[in-house]
């Protein structure tokens, strides 16, 4: 039987780090992706989980209960958020490569978008003001409800429904129709 | 006619209220751009959901080592922290202080603590002080230079001022003359405040480089 996230947290808390890997192993998938978009590059997105992780596991007594993935994707996001503050300091945002996310490998039914298109998108998204683009990361691209993302960004629902808007008009300017495959008009 | 773009996005996610929904329909029934916006961003919204997720690079899981409590460095020792690199150097120029120091003779004729007592005096009150060592890099000058005025040994220096009375020279035979009794008697007080500074400066090296290093812990 496939343990449920309560014992495992209530194990963790306990000291019992195989159990906290267990639900590492089920979020790193989500955190890794989040961080990814967010950050555009892939060795800054690993060492980012890597870090919320990690912080999650010290924090694990100051958890209070609720969403554990929505506590953990809060880590990560604020600290996507230090991570964009200290390279917006030091140098220009990077726009992604447009042909690195093909050389990762996109599950099948996601292989819809050609590299160009995901290049396009990707520097689209690298366009949008950090606080904006991580909402549309974690809406549209993770999927997540509005409930759970406000959580996990620390914001109210009219914020992140406001945010998200001005997002989503932004990315409709900055990405050509002809790179909106699933326009049907 | 007053447009409801603001509230496309919540609406094609149906997170408006019903008056909301109700508002932005029959706003879309008879507004083209309004239903042209709606349309592109839909098309947006589709396409960011048909992004690829990537496959994380590795596992995240945690090694016991990585995952075992951090120690934190104590307020004390971030404090100490910048110091560390000066508690360093204070060591080392302690060291080379005490070092340079060690040419010096013991009993460099510096303005002595003067006792009062006569010479006889104070060879009766110190019978070891004729006996008592000195520093050996300054052997060679005392042997060759016999004679050696205070005032002379005053103005050229530390090497110099080693020279001892010839009356010393006399009374030893070795090659080991020995110095002024009067100087022997009184207390170098340039030196030994030199040496007492350089000791201070070392232990308050190693105490603060120690304390630093204790209290700084390692992840």
């Amino acid at each position: 039987m496939v343990p449920d996230e309560e014992s495992l947290l209530s194990q963790a808390r306990r000291g019992d780090l195989a159990a906290f890997n267990q639900l590492v192993e089920r979020l790193q998938g989500l955190v890794y992706n989040v961080c990814r978009q967010t950050l555009g590059e892939a060795d800054a997105a690993a060492d980012a989980t890597q870090e919320a992780f990690f912080a999650a596991y010290r924090g694990l007594a100051g958890f209070r209960g609720g969403s554990f993935r929505g506590w953990v994707l809060r880590i990560a996001t604020n600290h996507c958020l230090d991570v964009l503050r200290a390279r917006r300091r030091h140098r220009e945002e990077p726009l992604p490569d447009i042909y690195e996310a093909m050389a990762d490998q996109p599950s099948p039914e996601q292989r819809a978008l050609t590299a160009e298109v995901i290049g396009v998108v990707e520097a689209a998204l690298a366009k949008l003001p950090p606080d904006q683009r991580l909402c549309v990361v974690l809406v549209d691209v993770q999927g997540l409800d509005y409930q759970e993302a406000a959580a996990a960004l620390h914001l109210n629902l009219g914020t992140l429904k406001s945010r998200l808007s001005r997002a989503r008009a932004q990315l409709r300017e900055l990405i050509p129709p002809e790179f909106r495959p699933m326009n049907e008009g | 006619m007053e447009h409801v773009t603001k509230l496309l996005s919540p609406y094609m996610d149906g997170q408006v209220t019903a008056r909301q929904r109700h508002l932005v329909e029959a706003h879309l029934a008879v507004c083209g751009a309004c239903r042209r916006e709606l349309a592109e961003l839909r098309a947006t919204v589709d396409t960011l959901r048909c992004l690829p997720a990537y496959v994380p690079p590795r596992s995240f899981a945690l090694g016991p080592r990585a995952a075992a409590p951090a120690r934190r460095p104590s307020p004390v020792a971030a404090r100490l922290r910048p110091f560390a690199s000066i508690a360093a150097v204070l060591v080392v120029a302690a060291v080379g202080f005490s070092w340079g120091l060690r040419g010096l003779p013991r009993n460099y004729a510096a303005p002595a603590i003067h006792t009062g007592q006569t010479q006889s005096q104070a060879v009766a009150a110190h019978p070891l002080a004729a006996a008592a060592p000195v520093a050996p890099g300054t052997a060679p000058s005392r042997a060759a230079a016999p004679g050696g005025a205070r005032s002379a040994a005053a103005a050229t220096g530390a090497e110099t001022a080693t020279r001892p009375a010839p009356a010393a020279s006399a009374r030893r035979p070795s090659a080991r003359p020995t110095p002024p009794v009067a100087q022997q008697a009184g207390l170098n007080l340039p030196l030994f405040l030199g040496e007492l500074a350089a000791l201070l400066l070392a232990v308050a090296g190693v105490i603060i480089s120690t304390v630093s290093w204790l209290a700084e812990g390692r992840r």
